[in-house]
């Protein structure tokens, strides 16, 4: 029953998502806060975001039956591969789907492919990981009803944790780009895999809160703490790069240094601040012991990756390395932050709920069954 | 065979006559601008930076696609919507393979590209420029082609007729004997974030 009450309160969020979508579709990408400088906004937030807890829970799935010291980890492995790598890369996709202009024309991203293309290097890994977490999870519900050995599944364990990694490739949407100096180092694959293990991780400490207040799979006792602690390391790895990045800025006048300052002191410093204290609250809570500090903690984590990916996007966009005034679409000088329109808020809730839909839809078909028989069924979603 | 032109700064009066003549011929719809004049000087377009009477600083910057050597715009296309025509250097956009990703835009250096936000609309509430330019479509990029419409009917691209200052100059920057080689000759020019890897087809003469 409260499982239904869940399905309906998340179709009613996908209908209202679907509808500010059609408005979108009707009206052009003008019904977005978009523009001439701020050609990306929320959505590709949205895509990044997911996309690092989809190849963070990735590796958390795999890693357990590779490496000895986390063996004790593995009861949870099943629920980093659905709910923590399959229904985050949904999500992902459908963030892509709604940025472009033109959704009807996507297949001719592998028809008409281009392989100096990052979008084409992206979609594959998203595709990847939807196919590696599905296998993943169906043989980790084999060996929880004893039709497979644990063993045998060292090879898939492999491949699941080397695609985490490649959360790095995905970064080369933004990295390669000389046009915008913020994202054009080679920090930016670093902070990719950083973020991804900090929100993936975090997602699953919460996930599995969660599950243990609806007396599901009990998280393996002291995982919560050992998990805080892994992302709290990755937190403090970020905040490196991130105060490099205001030192480079201040230092002279490198290709990125009005961004940076833009951040610190223009009209990006609330984000920007907001984003600093997250990430020293997250860092500070996770290092705690208790259980409801870690959880404090992993929220404040997502929500500082969440920042951070948000400002990454607009500090850059709205100071480009041309900033001449031009006629009044163009103006250059940008005097505004970046707000998404509420069409984006509303397609963007609605992409999440149709993730949460897979997640509460799907559950059952992971959770503790007796009989083979009914493991089979399982299998065959 | 490479086009490319020459801008000579010191003739450009910033009169936006070549970006009208470019926003005709194009049949641009409305906001448009796919060639715009920049203005070095006060935060908005025509005005001059420094203090009145004795400091006063003003010039102007034509900018449109580069039409660059190495193309980021193109590198990065999903599609191949965009690409370099191998016979005369010329980036342009086939609008029906264009997703509207926008990865281009993010990926220009000089911010050259233009989205359409909305079905195209134009204030006389129909296109009034060339028969033959190219088409508009909604949600897809496009930019400067060089009026490749022109080009193919043996013409200039208009931007350079109507310039008052005749600030512009047009030809093959293979041949060495071409007008725009002969007007860098000797001359002292600039590329536009050339340190970017891009290699700009317009030079500015400064």
């Amino acid at each position: 029953m409260k499982k239904n009450t869940w399905v309906i309160v998340l179709a009613v969020l996908a209908a209202v998502g679907a509808t500010a979508w059609a408005i979108q579709l009707t009206n052009g990408l003008e019904a977005t806060g978009l523009g001439v400088y701020s050609t990306w906004g929320l959505y590709i937030v949205g895509f990044e975001f997911f996309t690092g807890i989809a190849a963070g829970s990735l590796i958390l799935s795999a890693a357990p039956y590779l490496f000895k010291t986390l063996e004790d980890l593995r009861p949870f492995s099943r629920v980093a591969a659905y709910i923590g790598t399959v229904c985050p890369v949904v999500v992902a996709g459908l963030f892509i789907l709604v940025d472009v202009g033109q959704p009807v024309r996507i297949w001719l991203i592998i028809l008409s492919a281009q392989l100096t293309s990052p979008v084409l290097w992206d979609t594959l890994i998203l595709a990847a990981y939807v196919v590696i977490g599905l296998l993943l999870a169906h043989r980790l519900t084999q060996v929880a009803h004893g039709l497979r050995d644990a063993s045998t599944l060292r090879p898939l364990a492999w491949v699941a944790f080397v695609a985490g990694l490649l959360v790095t490739v995905t970064s080369f949407i933004f990295a390669l780009q000389v046009a915008q100096p913020l994202w054009n180092t080679p920090a930016e694959p670093l902070s990719f895999l950083l973020c991804a293990i900090a929100a993936g991780f975090s997602f699953l400490i919460i996930v599995s809160v969660v599950l243990r207040k609806l007396g599901q799979v009990q998280a393996p006792s002291g995982m919560l703490a050992r998990l805080g602690a892994i992302v709290a390391v990755c937190l403090a790895g970020q905040l490196i790069l991130v105060l490099s990045e205001v030192a480079i800025g201040y230092y002279g006048r490198a290709d990125q240094a009005s961004a940076i300052r833009w951040l610190v002191q223009g009209n990006g410093a609330p984000f920007f601040w907001i984003e600093l204290t997250c990430l020293v609250a997250a860092i500070a809570c996770l290092v705690g012991k208790q259980v409801r500090y870690v959880v404090l903690g992993a929220a404040l984590a997502l929500f500082a990756v969440f920042l951070l990916k948000y400002n990454m996007i607009q500090a850059q966009l709205v100071n480009p390395l041309i900033g001449l005034a031009g006629p009044p679409n163009y103006s250059g000088v940008i005097d505004t932050i970046y707000v998404p329109s509420m069409i984006e808020f509303g397609v963007s809730i609605g992409a999440v709920a149709v993730g949460g839909l897979f997640a509460v839809l799907g559950y059952n078909r992971l959770g503790p069954k007796k009989t083979s028989a009914s493991a089979t069924s399982a299998a065959a979603g | 065979m490479r086009y490319g032109m020459v801008i000579d700064l010191k003739r450009c009066i910033g009169c936006h006559t070549c970006a009208m003549a470019c926003k005709v011929a194009n049949n641009l719809p409305d906001d448009m601008w796919w060639n715009r004049i920049l203005t070095i000087g006060g935060e908005t377009m025509d005005t001059a930076d420094g203090t009145y009477p004795n400091d006063l600083r003003m010039s102007f910057v034509p900018l449109n696609c580069q039409h660059c050597d190495d193309p980021p715009c193109a590198k990065v296309c999903p599609t191949g919507a965009t690409y370099k025509r191998a016979e005369d250097g010329l980036v342009l956009v086939d609008s029906d393979k264009c997703i509207g990703c926008r990865m281009c835009m993010t990926a220009c250096p000089y911010t050259a590209r233009s989205f359409n936000w909305k079905e195209p609309e134009y204030y006389a509430g129909h296109a009034l420029g060339d028969a033959d330019a190219s088409e508009h479509q909604f949600n897809t990029v496009e930019k400067c082609d060089f009026c490749a419409h022109r080009l193919t009917r043996g013409e200039e691209p208009a931007c350079m007729e109507l310039c008052i200052g005749r600030a512009r100059t047009w030809g093959d920057l293979d041949d060495p004997r071409s007008a725009v080689n002969v007007k860098l000759n000797g001359r002292q020019y600039v590329q536009l974030l050339d340190e970017k890897g891009t290699g700009p087809a317009v030079y500015y003469l400064t």
